[in-house]
């Protein structure tokens, strides 16, 4: 159960990639910083803690992404998921469980869980809603934050659009068009959850946040993390890389 | 005789543990492993006696490489028991010592009235790997299953569901060669030596995928002791759930014998993950006893019954703490367990289990006096 809920990680990592939330146009502003956390492939090194007010877990892994129909991630902490890989090709998901030396198919339905209640919701990580696609945008102000001057731009989504969300407000910053902070409205105009990125960093000649927080608004004390430690653009993955063969090498 | 083994024995055990001490300085060798504490309290239903048994068990598994191609994997599994078990017979130190591999990697350093210490290397494998080739020497698990509870296709080392504390299941010492051609296709050759004649196992699997569909199979051809085999198994989806299973055809001299399991598991919405699988056990004998429960079958014969299912839920009550049931149960003979567990994360790398056992049905009311039986467990990853 453990191995299997974790797989969402990999979700969760590759939205960020792939769909991250992304205008002189409001939209133009939007793509700009939205293809900065896109690449056709990528391979990152990342640490997600889920924080409770009186508890946290840890869970890192290293993972290689192509488009988003192929991925393969490893587990390597905590110790006891060490070696754990999944690998997805289109809808098929296989894991390999690394004490028993072998590879599970997984049922699609697993797909649609999240791991250690994280505050991430579903619509965040499966639902390849696109920032771009699923949104209209309308630039509302110039704010400063964290200093800096930054665009504050209203997302609202298009009627038929995949997203659950309201709206969503998304402060950019103008010289690096990073997302410092993006707030994620219900329908009824009620805050429920605030993206906060924060340590900016240079990762394969881009400049990047390299944490994000998930912060729900009704939930004290609770947020999730994540934290870039290594990320790679543009790698040289094909799609016979995200084999099950690779997936046992992985985990060795 | 006894001298020569045993210090063949020594030899290899330190060997073992000199190996990540040469390599501990290279990148290339990593290390894991647990440390765990098992309690179990049997009883039978009067709960009167109430039998105790402690195990200390403490699990290293070492990976290290030797530049690009080649890999060496040790892992071993310490135990020290006490209690009832070792206070009654010295039976149970007999049982400690044996390994039915083709080497001993099995020994019983001390033992005395209150405790038994067992030492078994139970994966010391050479790998070569190269492109799409891979080939592997020593004592390996071979894991050639589609299903979870019972695996007729797993013909080199199967497992006893209901050991759940053997987490790693065993090994067999063999030797393995594969060679992959797509990203879910191979073919596989493997032997494994017997001790006598008509021990041996040896068997050619080709699987592949069919992308069309989403389904994974094989096809497994070879030699199991002295019956000819075939098997197939396959994993894919119907809809949103998992469908898989396998089975096996035995052909010795005297009869032919089908072994097949089957099952789904699906995952709701609620997070409740659901799995079930049936047993079709073609080699059942009307006189074998009930020892394939709780030590690894024969994929000829993997269950005290000629069919058997097997049905399990699980969900989070918490983030934290996971809870499950399982049942298994046979259709034709009088056989019943019940299997309640529970799971707390207790830190990032300590873990708190408890798992129940209870067993019903006239098969094992002859044949145990110890019907239930209570197991907690703690255990520190790292």
């Amino acid at each position: 159960m453990r191995f299997y809920s974790t797989l969402y990680v990999l979700c969760v990592f590759l939205s960020f990639l792939a769909t991250s939330l992304s205008a002189q146009t409001a939209y133009e502003i939007v793509k700009k910083s939205d293809d900065l956390v896109r690449g056709k492939s990528s391979e990152a090194t990342i640490t997600m803690t889920i924080v409770r007010p009186d508890w946290s877990r840890s869970i890192s892994m290293k993972s290689w992404a192509l488009g988003t129909e192929y991925s393969l991630t490893v587990i390597t902490q905590p110790a006891r998921d060490k070696g754990t890989v999944f690998l997805k090709r289109k809808n098929e998901i296989w894991n390999w469980v690394p004490n028993i030396g072998r590879s599970v198919k997984l049922p699609p339905s697993m797909m649609m869980q999240s791991w250690m209640g994280s505050d991430f919701t579903n619509d965040d990580l499966v639902k390849e809603s696109s920032v771009l696609e699923d949104y209209s945008h309308e630039m509302l102000s110039e704010e400063t934050i964290d200093g800096k001057p930054a665009w504050k731009i209203k997302l609202t989504p298009k009627p038929d659009s995949p997203v659950v969300w309201g709206k969503v407000i998304m402060w950019i910053t103008q010289k690096d068009f990073h997302q410092l902070k993006t707030e994620f409205y219900d329908e009824d105009d009620f805050l429920v959850n605030t993206l906060i990125g924060s340590e900016i960093k240079t990762f394969d000649g881009r400049s990047l946040p390299s944490k994000m927080e998930m912060i729900p608004a009704d939930k004290p004390g609770n947020k999730t993390v994540f934290v870039y430690e290594d990320l790679k653009f543009n790698i040289n993955a094909k799609p016979s890389f995200f084999s099950i063969q690779n997936m046992k090498k992985m985990g060795e | 005789m006894p001298i020569n083994k045993a210090t063949m024995k020594s030899k290899l055990v330190l060997l073992f543990l000199l190996i990540p001490f040469a390599t501990a300085t290279s990148q290339n060798f990593s290390y894991k492993g647990y440390l765990k504490y098992l309690s179990g309290f049997n009883s039978g239903n009067t709960f009167s006696p109430i039998y105790y048994n402690g195990i200390v068990h403490q699990r290293l598994e070492t990976t290290t490489k030797f530049g690009e191609y080649f890999i060496l994997k040790a892992d071993v599994r310490n135990r020290l028991f006490h209690g009832f078990s070792v206070d009654d017979a010295g039976l149970y130190q007999s049982i400690l010592e044996m390994d039915n591999g083709w080497k001993d990697l099995t020994f019983v350093p001390f033992s005395n009235n209150d405790f038994i210490f067992q030492t078994v290397i139970d994966r010391l494998q050479f790998t070569a790997d190269y492109n799409e080739w891979q080939f592997n020497l020593g004592r390996q698990r071979l894991n050639w299953g589609k299903s979870m509870v019972w695996s007729p296709n797993d013909l080199f080392n199967n497992y006893a569901f209901l050991d759940f504390d053997y987490e790693e299941r065993p090994g067999s010492d063999a030797v393995h060669l594969s060679y992959s051609y797509s990203f879910a296709s191979d073919v596989q050759l493997a032997f494994k030596p017997g001790k006598a004649k008509n021990q041996s196992v040896y068997a050619a699997m080709w699987r592949t995928n069919i992308e069309s569909i989403a389904y994974d199979i094989q096809f497994i051809l070879g030699k199991f002791h002295s019956d000819w085999v075939l098997g197939a198994g396959w994993a894919g989806y119907i809809q949103n759930a998992g469908f898989s299973g396998e089975l096996s055809v035995f052909n010795p001299s005297e009869k032919t014998t089908l072994a097949s399991s089957f099952g789904l598991n699906y995952q709701f919405e609620n997070g409740l993950f659901a799995q079930t699988e049936f047993l079709y056990n073609g080699g059942y004998a009307s006189n074998q006893t009930n020892s394939s429960l709780f030590t690894p079958p024969s994929p000829k014969n993997l269950f005290p019954a000629r069919q058997a299912f097997y049905a399990n839920a699980s969900f989070s009550i918490t983030p934290l703490t996971q809870a499950g049931i399982g049942i298994m149960s046979s259709l034709d003979q009088q056989i019943h367990a019940i299997l309640p567990q529970i799971n707390f994360s207790l830190t990032q790398d300590i873990d708190f289990f408890i798992v129940a056992q209870i067993f019903r049905g006239d098969l094992l009311a002859n044949a145990a006096t110890q019907q239930n039986a209570l197991y907690l467990r703690i255990k520190w990853s790292y």
